[in-house]
């Protein structure tokens, strides 16, 4: 049985403002939900409280049925649901490979556990988001492309079914999006994860979505597929303007 | 170090012939650093009845101002935090032991036992409620707690009012010395193995980020407070063994001014590193004992400017830059 992530009727107030109002969503495990929305509209208060960092107002969140809003932000990890952070935030002093090796021995179910598994592990992930040989730099000296792809590795590293990315794909050139889009879905199809991106560079987000989900002013006002929801009149009007003509296919 | 080496081969000659060759491999794995502490440890203990009093007196405050090294390294060398107020647990333990001995009649090891207690409770207490502020914000938080302290002891006529409570424990100068010893070897002991493999490795990212460290799966609170609360401990327990040792405590136990020595130690030595509060605390101690006898008022003026040189020019402290520069010895430095 493949896993589900969802979130049913998030609502989240700071003082008066209301950040999320009524907010659902759901994925399977292999698919990709984009969120997108102007600045403000509340992705990554979403995200926030999808990873267990913000607790919702009223509303719940649910990995395969079990509630995990109200889980310390590493229980969430270890439940298997991890965040990107939109600015990388490596561990500065330690080396690419002791970053992703620190995730994998905390991430996962039984934390610390002796796993004989686990350097194969570490090298695999390396591996994959083709930071092999920047394996013994320390996370400092990395770029900030990079810097991403060990954010996003050191994610994977915990063993998560569920990543939440947060503009991943923000300040890149468009040849290191290109190239970090296809690292995404080579990783994606070999690991099977779900996930769910934040991101505002539309082309990625239209490439890599099954689903998306667009938000303003706190609320849902449509999600479908990238196709449906570009065409969609409230979406152009909110968000897209005249760059829809650009990306509807 | 190829001067240290050739005495490292001899001990390890030594130590051939009295260990069973299984346990020496156990020793070797330890890795230089571990060993030397263990020899320095080793060598206390056994030369300690043999040397002159006068030594032995002193080197029972140098393995006090150890322990206390060690202890606020646990939490300020381990994460970051910087415990400002750390001599609120010195003094804690010191009221406990002057309360227990004087009202209860216990025995001061029981004493020191109870110290430690207290300190790790209290570490508890402020623990759950100021390891959630960051940065300064922590430091001035408990900046706070001695003062407070201060206050409370000077105003409580079980303690003494603000004139505290004198013993008199007789001269029990070795009683003394091995308390201390083994508060000090257990947390040399403990720093080693919380530095060392999969912990080490969380407690380094949880220094380094602490929002990546939750991230990624590690508990960082509960990480933060056991650290918290094993270093009130400590503190405690040498705050004790230092009232028994000049035989009364005081609200003066409260001074800021061994915050400031507890945390120069560990800047001086090496922050977070297991060799680094031993170096820090011989360091201190040193011009300590001068400064205390030809100018009183001179030592907070030779800390601070200590303190500031080390960390202007020496940001890694002894351990730190030695590890930096000298790569090669990086492994005799931990």
């Amino acid at each position: 049985m493949t896993a589900r992530l969802a979130a049913k009727g998030i609502v989240k107030r700071f003082g008066g403002v209301t950040a999320l109002d009524d907010v659902s969503l759901a994925l399977d495990q292999g698919t990709v939900l984009g969120l997108i929305g102007p600045n403000g509209s509340g992705k990554t208060t979403l995200l926030n409280v999808l990873s267990g960092t913000m607790r919702p107002t009223s509303g719940g969140v649910f990995l395969d049925g079990q509630r995990i809003d109200r889980l310390p932000g590493y229980r969430v990890v270890r439940a298997g649901v991890a965040k990107t952070h939109q600015i990388p935030k490596p561990f500065p002093g330690l080396t690419v490979r002791e970053n992703v090796l620190v995730a994998a021995t905390f991430g996962g179910r039984a934390p610390m556990r002796e796993g004989a598994d686990l350097p194969e592990q570490v090298e695999r992930i390396l591996r994959l988001v083709e930071l092999e040989p920047r394996a013994h730099a320390f996370a400092s000296a990395l770029t900030v492309q990079e810097k991403k792809r060990l954010e996003f590795g050191r994610a994977l590293a915990t063993g998560a079914r569920f990543l939440l990315l947060d503009e991943t794909f923000a300040g890149l050139s468009p040849d290191e999006v290109r190239n970090s889009v296809e690292v995404f879905q080579r990783v994606q199809a070999e690991v099977g994860f779900g996930a769910v991106v934040v991101e505002h560079v539309m082309r990625a987000v239209l490439s890599l979505a099954q689903r998306v989900l667009v938000l303003e002013e706190g609320r849902a006002i449509a999600e479908g597929t990238p196709q449906e929801v570009v065409r969609d009149p409230g979406v152009i009007e909110a968000y897209l303007g005249s760059e829809a003509t650009n990306v509807a296919p | 170090m190829t001067i240290l080496r050739p005495t490292f081969l001899r001990l390890r000659a030594m130590s051939l012939r009295i260990l069973p060759g299984h346990a020496w491999g156990k020793v070797r794995a330890l890795g230089p650093t571990a060993q030397g502490l263990g020899l320095v440890l080793a060598v206390l203990a056994v030369v300690g009845p043999v040397l002159p009093v006068a030594i032995f007196v002193l080197l029972i405050l140098f393995m006090i101002y150890a322990t206390w090294a060690y202890s606020i390294n646990l939490i300020t060398g381990m994460t970051g935090y910087v415990s400002f107020g750390h001599v609120v647990f010195v003094g804690t333990g010191g009221y406990a032991l002057g309360y227990g001995v004087k009202v209860w009649n216990i025995a001061p090891f029981a004493g020191v036992a109870l110290g430690g207690v207290l300190g790790a409770v209290l570490a508890l207490v402020i623990g759950v409620v100021t390891l959630r502020l960051r940065g300064a914000y922590f430091a001035i938080a408990t900046l706070v707690t001695p003062l407070a302290a201060f206050y409370i002891v000077s105003g409580t006529p079980a303690l003494g009012d603000g004139s505290g409570l004198p013993m008199n424990l007789g001269f029990q100068i070795g009683s003394q010395y091995y308390t201390i010893w083994a508060l000090l070897a257990a947390e040399v002991a403990l720093t080693w193995w919380v530095t060392r493999g999969r912990l080490g490795l969380g407690i380094r990212a949880l220094r380094e980020d602490e929002d990546a460290a939750r991230a990624v799966g590690i508990s960082v609170s509960r990480v933060k407070l056991i650290l918290y609360i094993l270093s009130g401990g400590f503190a405690g327990a040498a705050g004790a063994v230092f009232a028994w040792y000049v035989s009364g405590v005081f609200p003066d136990s409260f001074n800021l001014l061994f915050s400031l020595t507890m945390l120069a130690m560990i800047i001086i030595g090496g922050m977070g590193t297991v060799l680094g509060p031993m170096l820090g605390a011989v360091i201190v101690l040193i011009p300590h004992q001068i400064l205390i006898r030809i100018l009183p008022q001179g030592e907070p003026i030779a800390i601070g400017v200590s303190v500031i040189l080390i960390a202007l020019f020496l940001p890694g402290g002894i351990v730190g830059t030695i590890r930096q520069y000298v790569p090669d010895a990086r492994r005799y430095f931990e």
